[in-house]
């Protein structure tokens, strides 16, 4: 018995954690349509600069709290309402996605930057003291924890329903319009919702540090957890929030006392939360089909056939040429960026055209590559098989999500891409833990391509082929389709169109595209594994496909690229590696309203070099080409944005 | 053969948290008529075409069509059965062109094999029915409001449907094309659609509609011709908001969205008390947040 | 259609590298280091020799439940190793405890042949070794011998293996500073493996194309560059090898040597020794994730087999922060000894849940990751008491060994303030055990015959710096001490000698 008042105690400190973080997250969703996937990010960067204020500087504790916690995440909270997350409630959720995840890896790269990897400690307040209770000992941090998460709690409910503010709040959470007809501030009210919530992510952030660790990801990450108890109150309801945070707290508390588990059910365990994540949304209600007037998207325009044949033949002559320049290492190198590249097209497919948003591109790619190094099939058959187990598998994951839309559908994709990486690529008979599989390369007719120079020219013959078929489709019936299933899904329902069946479909498509480029990313590696699909990195993949442009060809091409060329540049200039981040994720932020990214400023660009300077550029000697990797991917990207 | 009109709504009612968007409404649209629904914003007019659409599930009631309960169909269900309808809102698909759009339509209802099949509807004979073939080949989220909702109109004529539900449709239109507007509504409907309107402008509403239904507050307060509507003394109230039968007959009927009496939302207010507020709006906005594409 | 039929179960250094929480994982990189069976080590063994072939415990012995190493010890202070051919083996070199010897100091010092083909140049130590034919190739001109380091640099954990870097960057500042090759000086190119498989492989691509031989790598993903390195030939001598992949490359040889399967002794010897009335009351808990939701029930079922109980065999997920409850169940269960495997942050962690719940086991056991500074510091009194098991000097008992000096003194020249590791200490190893091959072949020195040297290296020690490592045979070692933390310090528990038993298959 006393055990149990322990183990309660203990479930009640984690459960606490989370309710502070998912209030928060709750707080910012209800009163601006914004899921902020960056918001254990903030918490991470919060503690950082508590730890900062309070060990580094040596201010006494209370002051570096309230300084933290009532002055800098008020003053970001503010920054983001204004700058970052300004009438995202009224984008479509890709966009408030895109921008919420360039803050997540924002954060990331701040916190590298100015703080570097080194050793760093916090206490836990009043460290030492603890309290008894029956048997059971608890200390004072979590004492302070659960009395803060109650605090918060009740603070919030005080706020929401005893101010006016709050009313406002509120009715904001129904309808923004209403807030506007009452000569309410609806900029004011999201600019305190997000200072507050990012004080609440501070304060999660802070309680956790002591115990976590002052960790980049490790807290970003842990707020995932609280995810699925905001998604028990729908995004909206504070206090099943809190009672799905609290009852999560528990069980994970109780379950090292009273449960035993082995194996596989042990494995298992450690998805739960992506599990419970995934299994809240699916339980959903319908989502309606939201009504309201969908702006058409500029679009990139389509390239007429003629000259996406002639780029891609330039396209594949430069590449060809790198082949029989370049070394090994580098040839890996543009091989890898062809690859991204044909997953980027995935992205064209899905995001680009169709506007959906999804978190699990590279674990598709991932069952591709699987699928083909498991087959040992290193044939254009094998390949084939391999593109339609991916496919199946993103139809598996849009299946269950069928009824969903937008931001629901992300995040179910994101706990699908957690339980792949987790669970499945790790499995024994999948890569196994940190292990590799050994591909082989393609052979056509017998005749293996096994040299890496043909390897790349192969794979960029691929990418340039299904850049092809996307731009056939976007040309076509379907293409029609998916840019109206894009801009309205309600007027496609009411014209006759299964929506849902079709965006089915389209997470098939996409998937399989994205698994032929894991496939062919096996063969050229000859050998991969469970490393070079971790999810965090879809997460890059959104950014740079945003970045580069979405809705484009060229876009997908040029993402690839950056993709591959981040580590590489991040390496070389390990100083400024952060700022990597940062740049891209600004980037990102600036471009997310408007998809088509630098591809459609490189077109516009290309348009008046064409009308204005391509005349006298003629005049003069053509230019030499470039020679090493990096010069040349640049000029292979300049190569594609102009084709169009 | 006529055993019941084309739609039937029956006893429909639809909630929001606490507010009540349409309050046991029961109406019918007939074949080959033009149907009115009026009322003041608010009244649950577009609620109740979300709901015959199938975008909006009843809370309880049901809604029948050609003779069949399709409470339950999916809404693309619904539009291969014959109901066509357009937007308040527009939902026009913005990055289309206007020929585009109707081809989309077109496309849908020639399903799978669609590609292969010969088209079934003359596109561009389409445009110009409704009267905006010059601009074909202009972006749909560039053309003026009052084309679009024709464009809206033509892409439903693409599915050829037997009933056609518009929302608002002469908003945007100045007087001459409205009147060639009524035209066209008359045309269709004496092809044998049904048409059910939602509809502002009164003199419209009085001048082509066969009959009226009027909704105040999520219920249905009057029906029948107009000429029995302009006189209905509930009617005179609730857009008007004075109950002087003997008042002098209207036919400016303006909706109240101005004159609405908004409930000041005080820090004792408790979210229902924004209840009338919330119907003083348009209802078809609510909030769930995976509806948010 | 190769499969990954066995897991890499008793790798090493185990680096979680999970999905969700990518960072969470890497951080819990570390070694888990089988402990040997203490056989007590009579420290009598007054002779320095540690290398030899008399302590090499049967050769092939692969799978039985137990090889014993015998009760052989070593001191840890300055050794003397002598090349003797072994099991048709050859080619231990011998490094003169004094001076400046250890470097070998090029073809004329003090480095035995390792021989080209069984033994048959295995001459005693300090046989001079001809120059003559020195052929220049990949990485070798006539004034350098240019080799490669591939390391963890950038990536979600920055600066992640860089220690090793820092290492052989410093013994190739040592090294140039007073001897040379055959009249050839050491140059060194570095490259970051940035945590990823693929660029582990792109660097021994460039590697194949640009340096002699790798040295001193140490990679958490070190899988991607073994097929890369084994097919061009290219000599890989590690820090250690974090998978199998990389363990089965035939031309790649871990400093610190570890065997897939092969689980040691020690710990279970530790315990049966000093604590004798706690071996029915074990607990083990790991890190619910990859390699250690692996080793953890394996270590524990390997030490069964040695006559332990264990009440709890439990994994905690990587990103649970709250080891309170699981701290409780062991103080409920009873249990006395608790072993861990995670890494070092991971069992700060554990160690303070325990104190908080004021549950105090007899003895808390763990591997070398808790062996760095970080763990004291943060750890604070929870961690007072911690018994870990090492297989190399302290660096506070640096004084008692030339090497680890060297290490720690070079160190500080290339990369000041930097803190030395374990990972650092086998770089060096690594670095050393590459000069001395290379200048016992002399003239002979090529890809193929520095490949051929270190598969007959056994019992390596790096001037002892470590505990012998079975370079060629890649198994387990067996020797290893144990030290205490006691106030903030590392101090050694029973002698300063290591203690060589047999390992255990923990299947």
């Amino acid at each position: 018995m006393s055990s149990f008042i322990a183990y309660t105690l203990f479930g009640l400190f984690s459960g606490a954690a989370y309710a502070i973080a998912a209030s928060g997250l709750v707080l910012t969703y209800s009163t601006t349509r914004v899921f902020n996937i960056a918001h254990g990010a903030l918490g991470m960067v919060l503690s950082f600069v508590f730890w900062d204020f309070s060990v580094r500087q040596g201010m006494p504790t209370l002051l570096a709290l309230a300084l933290v916690l009532l002055v800098v995440a008020p003053a970001i909270g503010w920054f983001i309402a204004r700058f970052v997350a300004r009438d995202l409630g009224d984008a479509p959720a890709s966009v408030s996605l895109v921008v919420t995840v360039a803050l997540l890896v924002m954060c990331i790269g701040v916190a590298t930057q100015v703080w570097p990897q080194e050793s760093r400690t916090i206490l836990p307040f009043f460290a030492g003291r603890t309290f008894g209770i029956g048997s059971a000992t608890i200390t004072a941090h979590q004492v302070i924890t659960i009395l803060a998460s109650v605090v918060v709690a009740t603070g919030l409910y005080v706020l929401l329903t005893r101010t006016r503010i709050g009313t406002a709040m509120r009715a904001s959470v129904d309808n923004p319009e209403l807030l506007r007809l009452f000569g309410g501030k609806p900029e004011q009210v999201a600019a305190l919702a997000w200072m507050i919530g990012v004080s609440l992510a501070g304060l999660a952030g802070i309680l956790l540090v002591s115990t976590v660790g002052l960790d980049y990801y490790a807290l970003t990450l842990l707020v995932i957890n609280a995810y699925a108890a905001a998604m028990l109150g729908r995004l909206t309801n504070l206090p099943l929030t809190f009672l799905g945070a609290m009852g999560l707290g528990l069980l994970t508390s109780y379950f090292p006392g009273y449960v035993h588990l082995d194996g596989f059910l042990a494995q298992v365990q450690t998805v739960l939360p992506a599990l419970f994540l995934f299994a809240v949304v699916v339980a959903l209600p319908q989502a309606q089909l939201r009504i309201g007037q969908v702006k058409g998207i500029v679009s990139a325009p389509l390239p007429s056939p003629r000259r996406t044949m002639g780029w891609s033949a330039a396209l594949l002559l430069l590449v060809a040429l790198l082949a029989g320049a370049l070394s090994e290492a580098n040839l890996l190198v543009v091989g890898r960026a062809a690859a991204f590249g044909i997953v980027m097209l995935s992205m064209v497919l899905l995001t680009g055209y169709g506007g959906h948003i999804s978190l699990a591109q590279l674990a598709f790619a991932g069952v591709g590559a699987l699928t083909y190094a498991k087959l040992g099939e290193p044939t254009l058959a094998g390949l084939a098989v391999s593109v339609l187990v991916s496919a199946a598998v993103g139809a598996l994951v849009a299946l269950p999500v069928l009824r969903l839309t937008g931001l629901y559908l992300a995040l179910a994709t994101l706990a699908f891409a957690s339980i792949m990486d987790k669970v499945v690529f790790q499995a024994d008979w999948a890569f196994g833990f940190n292990g590799l599989l050994p591909a082989g390369r393609l052979s056509f007719l017998g005749h293996s391509v096994s040299s890496t120079g043909a390897y790349v020219v192969v794979m960029t013959l691929f990418l340039v082929l299904v850049a092809w078929a996307v731009l056939v489709l976007r040309r076509g019936v379907v293409g029609r389709l998916l840019i109206a299933t894009r801009d309205s899904a309600a007027a496609c329902g009411t014209l006759g169109l299964d929506v849902r069946w079709f965006r089915v479909g389209l997470f098939a498509l996409s998937a399989g595209m994205a698994g032929l480029g894991g496939a062919l990313y096996a063969g050229l590696r000859q050998n991969i594994g469970s490393g070079d699909f971790i999810y965090f990195n879809s997460l890059l993949l959104l950014l740079f496909a945003v970045v580069a442009g979405v809705t484009s060809v060229s876009g997908a091409v040029l993402g690839g690229i950056g993709l591959t060329a981040l580590p590489e540049l991040q390496s070389s200039y390990p100083s400024v590696a952060g700022m990597f981040f940062v740049a891209i994720a600004v980037f990102a932020i600036l471009l997310a309203k408007e998809p088509n990214g630098i591809a459609g400023h490189l077109f516009r660009l290309g348009r008046w070099a064409q009308d204005r300077v391509a005349p006298r550029i003629r005049a003069n000697l053509p230019r030499l080409p470039g020679a090493g990797g990096e010069d040349d991917l640049a000029s292979e990207s300049e190569g594609v944005a102009h084709a169009h | 053969m006529r055993t019941e009109p084309l739609l039937v709504v029956d006893d429909v009612v639809v909630r929001f948290g606490g507010v009540t968007a349409v309050d046991h409404a029961s109406f019918v649209a007939r074949s080959g008529r033009v149907t009115g629904l009026i009322g003041p914003n608010g009244a649950g007019k577009t609620t109740c075409f979300n709901v015959i659409s199938g975008l909006q599930k009843p809370t309880s009631g049901r809604v029948r069509f050609g003779g069949r309960t399709i409470s339950h169909t999916p809404v693309h269900r619904r539009a291969r059965r014959g109901i066509g309808r357009t937007f308040q809102r527009l939902e026009a698909f913005g990055s289309l062109t206007v020929g585009d759009n109707v081809r989309v339509a077109r496309d849908i209802r020639a399903g799978l094999l669609g590609a292969v099949r010969p088209s079934r509807g003359d596109v561009g004979g389409l445009l110009e029915r409704v009267g905006i073939a010059a601009y074909a080949d202009e972006r749909a989220d560039s053309v003026p409001t009052g084309v679009a909702r024709l464009l809206e109109l033509a892409r439903c004529l693409a599915g050829d449907p037997k009933l056609l539900l518009l929302d608002e449709p002469s908003s945007g239109q100045d007087e001459t094309e409205t009147e060639a507007f009524g035209v066209l509504l008359r045309d269709l409907a004496a092809e044998g659609r049904g048409i059910l309107m939602v509809e502002h402008d009164m003199d419209l509403v009085m001048s082509v509609c066969d009959e009226l239904h009027v909704l105040d507050f999520g219920e249905v307060i009057a029906t029948g011709t107009p000429a029995e509507i302009r006189s209905d003394p509930a009617v005179q109230r609730a857009y008007l908001g004075y109950s002087d039968a003997g008042s002098e007959t209207r036919t400016d009927l303006q909706p109240v969205e101005t004159t609405a009496v908004i409930p000041a939302v005080t820090p004792s207010t408790p979210r229902n008390s924004a209840e009338g507020a919330l119907r003083a709006m348009s209802t078809d906005f609510h909030g769930d947040p995976g509806g948010t594409s | 259609m190769p499969r990954v039929a066995v897991r890499p179960r008793a790798v090493r250094v185990l680096c979680l590298v999970t999905g969700a929480a990518l960072a969470l994982g890497l951080a819990a990189c570390g070694s888990q280091l089988d402990p040997d069976q203490v056989a007590d080590a009579n420290g009598g063994t007054a002779a320095n020799l540690q290398a030899g072939g008399d302590v090499v415990p049967g050769a092939g012995s692969g799978s039985g439940t137990t090889t014993t190493g015998g009760g052989t010890t070593t001191s840890g202070g300055t050794s003397a190793a002598s090349g003797t051919p072994a099991a048709g083996g050859t080619g231990t070199t011998g490094s003169t405890g004094g001076g400046s010897s250890t470097a070998g100091g090029g073809g004329d010092a003090a480095s035995s042949g390792g021989g080209h083909g069984g033994g048959g140049h295995g001459g005693p130590g300090g046989a001079p070794v001809s120059c003559d034919g020195f052929k220049t190739g990949p990485g070798v001109t006539d004034s350098e011998i240019t080799i490669g380091n591939s390391s963890d640099i950038s990536g979600p954990v920055p600066g992640l293996f860089e220690s090793s870097q820092d290492a052989v960057k410093a013994y190739v500042a040592y090294f140039n500073s007073t001897s040379d090759i055959c009249g050839r000086k050491l140059r060194l190119v570095t490259y970051d493996s940035r945590t990823d498989a693929g660029a582990d492989q792109q660097n021994y691509a460039k590697g194949c194309d640009e340096v002699f031989a790798m040295v001193g790598s140490m990679s958490a993903f070190d899988s991607g560059g073994a097929s890369t390195a084994q097919s061009c030939g290219l000599p890989d001598i590690r820090s250690a090898s974090v998978t199998k992949d990389r363990n089965d490359c035939t031309t790649c040889f871990p400093a610190q040597s570890i065997d897939t399967g092969e689980f040691e002794n020690a710990p279970a010897e530790f315990v049966k020794k000093n604590y004798p009335q706690d071996v029915g009351h074990a607990a083990m808990l790991y890190i619910n994730a990859g390699a250690g939701a692996e080793n953890g029930p394996v270590e524990a079922s390997a030490m069964t087999k040695q006559g332990l109980h264990f009440d709890v065999v439990q994994g905690i997920d990587v990103s649970e922060f709250n080891y309170a409850p699981y701290a409780q169940a062991l103080k409920d269960k009873g249990v006395k000894v608790v072993f861990w495997v995670g890494n070092e942050q991971y069992s700060v962690r554990l160690a303070q849940a325990m104190q908080q719940v004021g549950y105090k086991p007899d003895l808390y056991l763990r591997d070398p990751t808790d062996y760095v500074p970080d763990f004291v510091s943060s750890g604070g009194s929870a961690v007072d008491g911690t018994v870990v098991f090492l297989n190399f000097v302290p660096f506070e008992e640096a004084g008692s060994n030339q090497e680890m000096q060297l290490y720690l003194s070079w160190l500080q020249q290339v990369s000041p303030g930097a803190d030395p590791t374990m990972f650092g200490v086998f770089s060096w190893s690594a670095a050393k055990l590459f000069v001395e091959k290379a200048a016992g072949l002399g003239g002979g020195l090529d890809r193929a015959t520095l490949v051929d040297a270190l598969k007959k290296t056994d019992n390596w020690t790096a001037g002892g710096m470590t505990a012998p490592q079975h370079v060629g045979s890649k198994r387990t070692g067996d020797c290893w001490r144990f030290i205490q933390l006691d106030s903030g310090v590392w101090k050694p528990v029973g002698s300063a000698k290591y203690t060589c038993a047999g390992t255990t298959n923990g299947g």
